[in-house]
């Protein structure tokens, strides 16, 4: 076999470095895991074949989320929905198991988890697929507004003000988790 | 409501994102520190940030990771 270059060596490890990530944007994408899968899958195959256009220190993420949203968009346009689905939920549900800053009971723990993802899962099922994309790509993945943009093809200023919207809606929908009496405290 | 009140509703969103420069963090932080409408408004935008965040970020499975694994040897 050919002796792989630095080059795709470092590549290679962006690739895995970044899975996760890949799998929740292709799991908003496609909305069911086996779809998923299969899109980070492609996703990767095109990437690899282009790898040897990868230059290290660059954003090979925003590359990646790039290339998928393309392959996305290719494949499954004609089949886009509009909510989220089960799977989704199952994947909330049974993925990250932590809960930071506060300690609970287990069950009492496990029964606050399970009713605020419930919570969570019917407050993004309300936002359109376009305001979806930015929390994911901003907030859940950590994309800043120019990186988003560019990965969306968007202005900067439509990020800023889907994302805004979108978290007012979200902060409505889960006020109850916070709300500590002090509802018309708002400046 | 104040002018600094005002440019932290105008402000806040941004300044969960990261995306303010450091002149517009100082004024959002000092305003908080003697505005506690201010203070409790921003905390529980964060505190709602946080916590949706972190029961999104799912893991890939193991299934998959092992599956891309055998793809990059291939290609």
């Amino acid at each position: 076999m050919e002796k792989k270059s630095e080059n795709r060596r470092a590549f290679e490890n962006e690739v895995m470095a970044n899975l996760d990530s890949m799998y929740r944007y292709a799991l908003h994408l496609v909305r069911n895991r086996e779809d998923a899968g299969d899109l980070v899958q492609e996703t990767c195959v095109r990437s690899l074949k282009a790898a040897d256009r990868f230059k290290r220190g660059t954003n090979a993420r925003a590359w990646l989320f790039a290339i998928m949203r393309n392959v996305f968009f290719n494949q499954h346009r004609a089949k886009q929905r509009g909510e989220i689905p089960s799977d989704w939920t199952d994947e909330v549900e049974s993925g990250d198991q932590r809960f930071s800053g506060t300690v609970w009971p287990q069950p009492f723990e496990l029964f606050l988890r399970s009713v605020m993802r419930e919570d969570i899962d019917r407050a993004m099922s309300q936002l359109s697929a376009d305001f979806r994309s930015v929390v994911l790509l901003c907030d859940v993945e950590g994309f800043s507004y120019a990186e988003t943009a560019e990965i969306l093809e968007i202005p900067v200023g439509t990020v800023r003000s889907r994302l805004h919207r979108a978290r007012a809606v979200l902060q409505t929908k889960l006020s109850q988790w916070f709300s500590d009496g002090l509802e018309g405290n708002e400046p | 409501m104040s002018p600094d009140c005002v440019f932290v509703l105008d402000h806040y969103n941004d300044y969960i994102s990261g995306e303010l420069d450091s002149e517009k963090v100082a004024r959002v932080e000092d305003h908080i520190r003697v505005c506690p409408n201010c203070e409790v408004f921003l905390g529980r935008a964060a505190a709602v940030h946080n916590k949706t965040v972190g029961l999104l970020r799912i893991h890939a499975p193991a299934s998959l990771r092992n599956s891309i694994s055998s793809l990059i040897e291939k290609i």
